[in-house]
């Protein structure tokens, strides 16, 4: 397998950043998962692009459904306010949530039950109005918490244990992101952390909705031969479309490639997203290669992982609504009831 | 002369039935009358056949009226309709297009006044061919003695955004049915009013929003719905000008969902919606009880169940918001017994929601919502209650759900440094930690049910009519406060001694308050407008109604309850009590 990440700058990683936090400021409770959960290897990962990209972590809100993945906000950032919705409804509290408080930071956290099935129509909505958070998928093709039935996201063939075999073809939540118009969409696996946290720290940098799905294997219900969501399966059949790296708006590092090796995409808040080709030239921003490039890694059963759509520049649901800066959540009492004059304005055109 | 008059016009989509209504109603406001105006539609709701309904009076009225005093039909296949609700006094004035001749059991009653005009051939040839209900008020206003001049002004208004040309067409239009109208010859018909100062003309939905923005609420998610769809215009019309959002979701989940979401952000949030709605955001709402995330649910009742009637009113939906939902889950529920009620309701509920930190249905109905009637132009107003966030005190050890005496516990919103919990659906400790303990879950559960009782102690919302010593006392509910408080008028009036009780909190219900009216009337009458009697089995699981002396009067909605309907139900409880006593003596 190539390597995912571009070494750039120094690879040092400071005891406190930039914001006098510790790494362990970042930290969550003890994970009750399974020992080996692909779930967990992304959370180690999330505390760490948080911590690095210096996020204060009061500022964030954690929102998640039920499932496996919906527990893990749990386990980092004890320090953020955390949401764990009901199945699938993530997306609309998530929605009204940032709506209330467009300051906020917020993550989602959801599986393929959550997301692909139960919760497909919120999530297909919250793309559709571009709400600026990010959503991880953490994909492992089951239902671990009810104990392994196949999800929406399993693949045509794929075994259970018990040797069920599934017959329906799979969902897959890049395509139906691109399609929808998600301005970022990325695929990782847990077991590339060095991926995931480019990944992670692009998503951060993103004004938008960035939804990121993660194959991410279920040790006890999907690990196993015949799963074409195990761990040595992933490894086999990732085809990275490029390596990562990620140069923060703060940082004014000169990257050191060749001219045309590499594309740069600049994103919102100044950072820029470096990658570099490995076999092809893929321009992520360009929304029907994308959908042509997953078509073509389903077809030849390749488990296709990178930035797969990047529209940086896509204007984000608070920018649609014109919403003012002040979030309506610290607005003070005064100001969120009307004056008598509203009011009466009110009425006179009622009559 | 009359102290009051209720005229229906009716016609196709495009004849302009309800604009005409409109006119008038406005008009008459303005003079400081009483008004109610109803519409009705067919189950299309779009296009096909409409009526507008306008009782006017020169004293405080509360309901519909039974019958018509007056009519105007466009088309009597459109009437044809409408037959069972639009019912025709014995002496009522009817004018019909002459294109249309009426049918014989309209012509033929020896007491009506019947007349052909021809609204469509006038309107033409005065330059205004859409204007023939313009025509037709011009006719009913010469007819009845209506303000004339104050109308004239009123179709000046309605045309303002027109050519100058549409404007004077219109009025030529009206001075012809003037004309037309003073020609027929009807004698002793006038209104008999003083102008007074104006009065408010607003519908329940408008008086809602209206309240939802005077409350604080700057979030707003719903789903279009009808009959609630008029709260989601408004908010969608005047939140963003208030520094608010307005957000129309892709169902009923979301919008519930985003509701929980704004207001667990620390945003005071509504949502609208009717019965089918209501079933769908019955899983947020527990999600709100279990979390304690305050929120307040407009739920605008429609026939049901399913799909059912949706443009017509039922009371229905009683058990779904006072039980519906999994789980032991506390929620209130407030009931508006009119307009001008549903804007004191809101504001009740938004005060109750977020001091105690629970899903509060606002439970009115398409008759109460989509009316439109006049209040006092100084009536709305109402004390607010602000949430309270926890102290610095509180954040020194956060106990987001402190159990506490009261079952309030301190409230933080997402930023608030020291004020971190995870909010779950789950069954959590003190501190929000997810626990599936008994012990725990018993602890909560008792103290987010104390709140109800809190709430029962701080509020007592109800209405009484009548004497305080009655032989017949009436429950109800709702817009059915309306024909039972006139019914119960009219009985006293003719000697009767009949009192009306209505709560308005129906969670947690005002039982001592009930158990007093119940102990102070011989007989007890439970009115209300579902099939199952709701109301009266809902009452029963909490205040004792001895059957001896307990009537139910419980029909299917698509109709409101009409006040001699209701007086008929009270004097055949009446009339078997004695005729009873009468045997027993």
């Amino acid at each position: 397998m190539a390597e995912s990440t571009l070494k750039i700058g120094t690879a040092e990683v400071p005891k406190e950043n930039r914001i006098g936090l510790k790494a362990t400021d970042y930290h969550g409770g003890k994970s009750t998962l399974c020992a080996g959960c692909g779930h967990d290897a992304i959370s180690n990962q999330i505390v760490r692009a948080f911590y690095e990209m210096s996020v204060k972590p009061e500022r964030v809100a954690k929102f998640s459904g039920i499932g496996c993945s919906s527990k893990t906000p749990a386990y980092f950032l004890s320090r953020a306010h955390g949401f764990n919705a009901v199945h699938g409804r993530m997306p609309a509290i998530a929605t009204g949530a940032m709506l209330a408080n467009h300051h906020l930071l917020g993550i989602g956290v959801s599986g393929d039950g959550d997301t692909a099935s139960i919760g497909l129509g919120q999530f297909m909505h919250m793309i559709r109005r571009n709400i600026p958070m990010i959503y991880i998928v953490e994909n492992n093709g089951v239902y671990g918490l009810t104990k392994g039935q196949f999800s929406a996201t399993a693949d045509e063939g794929s075994k259970l244990k018990t040797g069920v075999i599934n017959d329906l073809p799979p969902m897959d939540l890049c395509a139906l992101a691109v399609q929808l118009g998600c301005g970022f969409v990325a695929r990782g696996f847990a077991g590339d952390p060095k991926q995931m946290v480019n990944i992670l720290k692009a998503a951060i940098a993103h004004n938008g909705l960035a939804v990121i799905d993660v194959i991410s294997p279920c040790v006890t219900f999907n690990n196993h031969d015949g799963s074409t969501k195990s761990y040595t399966y992933a490894k086999e059949h990732d085809e990275l479309l490029h390596q990562i790296g990620f140069v923060p708006s703060y940082e004014q590092i000169e990257v050191d490639y060749e001219p045309g090796e590499v594309k740069e995409v600049t994103m919102h808040d100044g950072s820029r997203i470096v990658l570099k080709k490995i076999e092809e030239a893929y321009d992520p921003t360009d929304a029907t290669n994308a959908l042509v490039r997953l078509k073509q890694a389903e077809s030849a059963g390749q488990m296709l992982t990178g930035l797969v759509h990047l529209q940086p520049e896509k204007k984000s649901f608070m920018d649609l609504l014109h919403v003012v800066d002040e979030p309506l959540a610290t607005l003070t009492l005064e100001r969120t009831r009307p004056p008598r004059e509203a009011l009466d304005k009110i009425m006179q055109e009622l009559m | 002369m009359k102290q009051q008059l209720t005229l229906s016009i009716v016609g196709s989509g495009g004849d302009g039935a309800v604009a005409a209504g409109d006119i008038l109603s406005m008009t008459c406001a303005r003079e400081g009358l009483h008004v109610i105006k109803t519409e009705a539609y067919g189950p299309q709701i779009r296009g096909g056949e409409s009526s507008c309904t306008v009782r006017l009076s020169s004293t405080p009225i509360f309901a519909q009226a039974d019958t018509l005093d007056a009519l105007v039909v466009f088309s009597w296949s459109d009437f044809g309709r409408f037959r069972t609700e639009l019912v025709l006094g014995d002496d009522a004035v009817v004018l019909h297009d002459s294109d249309d001749p009426a049918p014989d059991e309209i012509a033929s009653s020896p007491g009506r006044k019947v007349f052909a005009i021809p609204f469509t051939k006038m309107a033409r040839e005065v330059g205004a061919p859409n204007g023939k209900n313009i025509l037709a008020l011009g006719a009913v206003s010469a007819i009845f003695g209506l303000p004339a001049e104050a109308l004239r002004s009123a179709i000046k208004g309605r045309f303002k955004k027109k050519t100058a040309a549409v404007v004077e067409a219109n009025l030529k239009a009206f001075e012809a049915g003037v004309a037309a109208g003073a020609a027929l010859g009807i004698k002793n018909e006038g209104l008999q009013y003083k102008a007074s100062t104006l009065k408010l003309l607003m519908s329940g939905n408008e008086a809602s929003a209206v309240a939802a923005v005077d409350a604080g609420c700057r979030f707003f998610a719903g789903y279009p719905i009808t009959p609630s769809s008029e709260i989601l215009h408004f908010m969608a019309e005047w939140l963003p000008k208030l520094g608010g959002n307005c957000l129309q979701t892709e169902d009923e989940l979301a919008a519930m969902g985003a509701v929980v979401g704004g207001s667990f952000a620390g945003v005071k949030s509504m949502t609208a919606t009717s019965g089918p709605g209501l079933s769908l955001m019955s899983e947020m709402m527990g999600l709100a009880s279990m979390a304690e995330i305050p929120a307040v649910i407009v739920n605008v009742q429609r026939g049901g169940p399913s799909t059912g009637l949706p443009t017509k009113s039922e009371q229905s939906d009683l058990m779904h918001a006072v039980y519906g939902g999994h789980g032991d889950m506390p929620r209130v529920v407030i009931a508006p017994v009119d307009v001008e009620d549903s804007y004191h309701a809101t504001v009740e509920a938004f005060n109750i929601a977020e001091e105690f930190q629970l899903p509060v249905i606002v439970l009115t109905d398409q008759s109460i919502a989509q009316r439109r009637e006049t209040l006092a132009a100084d009536s709305l107003v109402h004390e607010v209650v602000e949430r309270r966030l926890a102290s610095p005190e509180d954040l020194k050890e956060f106990k987001r759900y402190r159990i506490t005496p009261d079952g309030i516990s301190p409230m933080s919103v997402p930023g608030m440094v020291g004020g971190m919990y995870q909010t779950n659906g789950l069954e959590h400790d003190e501190s929000g930690r997810p626990s599936s303990m008994f012990v725990m879950h018993e602890e909560m559960n008792a103290k987010r049910y104390r709140k109800l009782d809190s709430i029962a102690r701080k509020y007592r919302l109800f209405r009484r009519y009548g004497p305080e010593k009655a032989d017949l006392g009436i429950i109800c509910y709702g817009s059915s406060m309306g024909p039972v408080r006139e019914a119960v008028d009219k009985l006293n009036a003719s000697g009767q001694r009949v009192a009306a009780f209505v709560p308005r909190l129906l969670v947690p219900l005002p039982v001592q308050d009930i158990e007093k009216f119940v102990a102070q009337c011989d007989h007890i009458l439970v009115a209300e407008l579902t099939y199952s009697a709701q109301l009266y089995h809902y009452l029963r699981t909490q205040v004792d109604l001895p059957r001896g002396k307990t009537r139910v009067f419980a029909r299917s909605g698509g109709r409101s309850l009409g006040v001699n309907e209701v007086i008929e139900q009270a004097m055949r409880t009446l009339v078997r009590t004695q005729e009873v006593e009468e045997v027993l003596a």
